[in-house]
């Protein structure tokens, strides 16, 4: 049997708390949103498989659980990931300046070509405005990424944002392909949650499962 | 950023360590709220791993203990009158730490300057603690009973060395085999020795499936004699002998004729379960689990906050009642902490000092074509010392960069310098020409305290301790007393979000709804009222309404709940009646029908507030205490996550044991 996708990317999204990271993950895994404020609890990641150039590609999208109040992502968060969504919050000055901060956090932990986004959310409330737009564009010029304002509320720009994102990790990786070699190598990476797993040995026709 | 914390929880856990997350988030897990703190910056505590930077770092990195001024200060503050404050300690888990980078003659520039150049220093991940995960042992059923399996990945072990001294004096490094292929292909084993080799492992088989008699008879007789009187008897001779002790004492080091088949069995047992070796190493070090249970934990609510001073305790009575950290009280019903914090008056019970030495390389210690994650046990090196083990992980392991390696040296220490396991480490360097040049060197120290005067709702986490692998801790962590928690859970407010496969495993079932809770002819918020009331205890009223002559129809409207004969488990009100207005006297009450055990309203209904839910349950009855489900294999169901959620994980992993299936049969097509 086929797979039902071609690729697989592992997305985050990091950013100040409060910022709608959830509602923008709810809105494009789920087209919901939910106006009130929870501070995200229960939620590990989110899957949406998108299509891009006839590619069936698989959006893994993990939310920071919270972690973020206290600036406490743990580091094992940006293992393996592939892009990044950086949100800010369009009616919140602190939420914009922060970004250099999780830009920091990412050259710390995160791979060295990881791709970067930085979107503003909130954009449908324009009479709470602090951060104008050129201010975003500058910014995103500042540190080489795409930059979008989004609404979650409004669904504006969500598909856009994601969709960019992975364009750009699907080219970078094809580049890649062709010259091979990089990180360590995937081959032999064992998950140990799989149901699969269990390999004919020649000790399993012996079964032996004292313990 | 300087949020405030939270001025109550459930629990409070201190230090981030591996047993002290893996509680976290069992916690968290069963509903409970949880701050989790350190005093560190970074996750981990004295089970961390480090970035080649960090370490550096951290070294520096002291806690003075406060002064009076302080306590004065602190107690003034946040200690009522019959409280007393308790000063938590800073042990010093890891001590005597060195740390040198070592100039060698072939670098025309230091290696520290050439990775720091290169932006390569963040590439190491070095392990305070490294472990290895037995494939079928309890650490992996942990990981996947948890589900904190998404968040990790792992690689084989793929080679363990076994060091025999040639005559020479020299350390030659055999390869042990560990599936049937390589133990055929060995070049270690004559052809009899591959034999009597067989022989054994089906004798292994047997004993621990269905043991013959005479088997039986034998281990009985000699269980605490030494593992190689056994083997003996078994008709092992001497070199094969040394070499099964050698193979499987990596897991139960100085085997009894019993442990050491026990542990024969687990090796065996878990060899071809994920690959053809028996263990794994995570990924990125073993700093990564302790994060990974920490995710989990935040995942189901536990807040974190690190790098704040964890300063003291509040006692009353028996009890701790809160805790003061970064100045500020945080009442709390329990507290679990790291070994680091127990209060210096606190008497050591029994401490374990470990030998801890890591080298940074850029040459394997046996180089292979292909690069492979190494496990070398000393013990025959070293046969009077309890511990004694080489870990060589690299770039494949994801703890260093490109051709470099980490060389963790374990070992308890005996005798001289020259046993110690550094010194054969460097015998090893020498005659295989591999030159470190980064060192550190520590003492790690695996505390026990008695902590039963410290208060009765402490839990001290298991140390770090020198096996392995993991067996010990999580056996120890099932025996912490989690249900304890629990008891007090009626007394609290419970989290409803969290507590919904509880409630259902409690007895009520609330999952064939159809009572809508918003329905405005219920009203349920008055019924609280009356509820909430301390004097009635609805459950311990043996008066059955339908059974009382008292007709509620003739009294005033308005009916005394509190009445104390009566019984609301036997209550009876159809709710799924609209319109029912309880306090009309018009409902007759002694109508039998409903059970609210069967009305099956669905909390997971977002319409349903439940964070506000109105109904108090606390002594509504329903009895929490036998229904957590907290450790292990007993891990809550995930049926209240989002539905569209779960079936999407379950896709993934259809789609993965797809690719399996995928890549099995193309390996079958290709032999």
């Amino acid at each position: 049997m086929a797979k039902t996708y071609d690729y697989l990317f592992k997305l985050l999204l990091i950013g100040d708390s409060g910022v709608g990271k959830t509602c923008v993950l709810f809105r494009f895994s789920d087209d919901s949103f939910n106006n009130s404020f929870i501070s995200t609890i229960g939620i590990d990641f989110k899957i949406r498989t998108i299509e891009l150039d006839g590619k069936k590609i698989k959006l893994q999208i993990w939310d920071t659980a919270g972690q973020e109040r206290f600036r406490t992502i743990t580091t094992a968060y940006y293992r393996g990931a592939m892009g990044i969504i950086l949100v800010y919050d369009i009616t919140n000055e602190r939420s914009f300046e922060n970004i250099k901060n999780w830009i920091r956090n990412i050259e710390e932990h995160a791979a060295s070509d990881v791709e970067r986004m930085i979107i503003g959310n909130k954009c449908d409330i324009e009479e709470r405005r602090e951060v104008s737009r050129e201010r975003g564009e500058q910014l995103a010029i500042e540190y080489g990424t795409k930059f979008l304002e989004t609404s979650a509320k409004a669904n504006l720009n969500i598909d856009e944002a994601f969709f960019t994102l992975a364009r750009d990790i699907k080219s970078k990786m094809e580049q890649n392909e062709m010259r091979a070699g990089g990180s360590s190598s995937n081959a032999g990476r064992v998950n140990v949650g799989g149901t699969g797993t269990q390999k004919k040995s020649f000790f399993s026709n012996w079964s032996c499962s004292l313990l | 950023m300087d949020e405030k914390l939270p001025e109550n929880v459930d629990v409070v856990v201190l230090g981030t360590g591996l047993p002290e997350a893996i509680l976290a988030s069992a916690c968290a897990r069963a509903g409970l709220s949880v701050l989790h703190l350190d005093r560190n910056e970074y996750y981990g505590g004295d089970w961390s791993s480090f970035t080649m930077s960090m370490v550096h770092e951290v070294n520096e990195n002291k806690i003075t203990p406060l002064t009076t001024e302080q306590i004065a200060e602190i107690s003034k503050i946040h200690v009522k009158e019959n409280e007393k404050l308790i000063e938590l300690g800073n042990r010093e888990v890891v001590e005597n730490i060195e740390m040198t980078w070592i100039p060698r003659d072939s670098d025309e520039k230091s290696m520290k300057e050439k990775l720091e150049e290169m932006g390569q220093m963040r590439r190491f991940s070095i392990d305070l603690v490294p472990k290895i995960l037995v494939s079928k042992g309890n650490m992996v059923q942990t990981l996947c009973d948890s589900q904190v399996s998404h968040y990790a990945e792992f690689k084989l072990i793929n080679r363990q060395l076994c060091p025999t001294e040639t005559k020479d004096s020299k350390i030659q490094l055999n390869p042990v085999p560990c599936s049937k292929g390589e133990i055929f292909q060995s070049s270690v084993l004559s052809i009899l020795e591959k034999r009597a080799l067989m022989k054994f492992i089906t004798f292994c088989t047997q004993w621990s499936t269905k043991p013959s008699e005479e088997g039986r008879q034998l281990l009985g007789e000699m269980a605490d004699r030494p593992f190689s009187e056994f083997l003996a008897q078994m008709g092992v001779g001497e070199t094969l002998q040394s070499f099964i002790i050698n193979t499987i004492g990596i897991l139960q080091p100085r085997p009894t004729a019993m442990s050491g088949m026990l542990a024969s069995c687990e090796f065996m047992d878990s060899v071809g379960h994920f690959g053809p070796s028996p263990f794994l190493f995570p990924l990125y070090g073993c700093g990564e689990l302790s994060q990974c249970f920490c995710r989990l934990a935040a995942v189901f609510g536990s807040l974190y906050c690190l790098g704040r001073p964890v300063q003291a305790m509040v006692k009353e009575d028996d009890r701790i009642t809160a805790i003061i950290a970064n100045n500020e009280r945080i009442n709390c019903r329990h507290v679990i902490m790291s070994p680091r914090f127990v209060p210096e008056d606190v008497e050591i019970q029994k401490n374990e000092k470990i030998e801890r030495v890591v080298f940074a390389t850029d040459k394997s210690i046996k180089v292979v074509e292909k690069e492979q994650l190494t496990l070398v046990n000393l013990a025959s090196l070293r046969p009077e010392a309890a511990v004694s083990r080489l870990v060589e992980v690299g770039f494949e392991a994801c703890t260093a960069p490109k051709g470099h390696f980490l060389v963790h040296a374990t070992g308890s220490s005996c005798g001289g310098d020259e046993k110690s396991v550094e010194s054969i480490a460097e015998r090893i360097f020498e005659e295989n020409e591999v030159v470190p040049y980064w060192k550190m060197s520590f003492t790690a120290n695996s505390m026990k305290f008695d902590t039963k005067r410290l208060g009765a709702n402490i839990v001290v986490a298991p140390p770090v301790d020198s096996n392995i692998h993991y067996s010990n801790v999580i056996e120890e962590l099932e025996d912490v007393n989690l249900r304890d928690f629990s008891v007090d859970l009626q007394e609290s407010d419970v989290d409803l979000r969290d507590s919904i496969v509880d409630l259902l495993d409690a007895g009520v079932d609330l999952r064939n709804r159809s009572v809508d809770l918003q329905d405005p002819g219920v009203n349920l918020r008055d019924l609280v009222v009356d509820l909430r009331d301390p004097g009635v205890d609805l459950r311990g009223s043996d008066l059955d309404l339908r059974d009382s002559d008292v007709d509620l129809r003739e009294r005033d409207p308005g009916v005394d709940l509190r009445d104390p004969g009566v019984d609301l488990r036997n209550f009876c009100v159809d709710l799924r009646e609209p319109g029912v207005d309880l306090r009309d006297p018009s409902v007759d009450l002694r109508n039998p029908g409903v059970d609210l055990r069967n009305a099956g309203v669905d909390l997971r209904d977002p319409s349903v507030d439940l964070r506000n839910p109105g109904v108090d349950l606390r002594n509504a009855g329903v009895d929490l205490r036998n229904c957590r489900q907290i450790f292990c294999s007993t891990w809550p169901d995930l049926d209240f996550l989002p539905r569209a959620m779960k079936s999407e994980e379950e896709e993934e992993s259809e789609e993965k044991s797809e690719e399996k299936e995928e890549n099995a049969e193309e390996t079958a097509e290709n032999q």
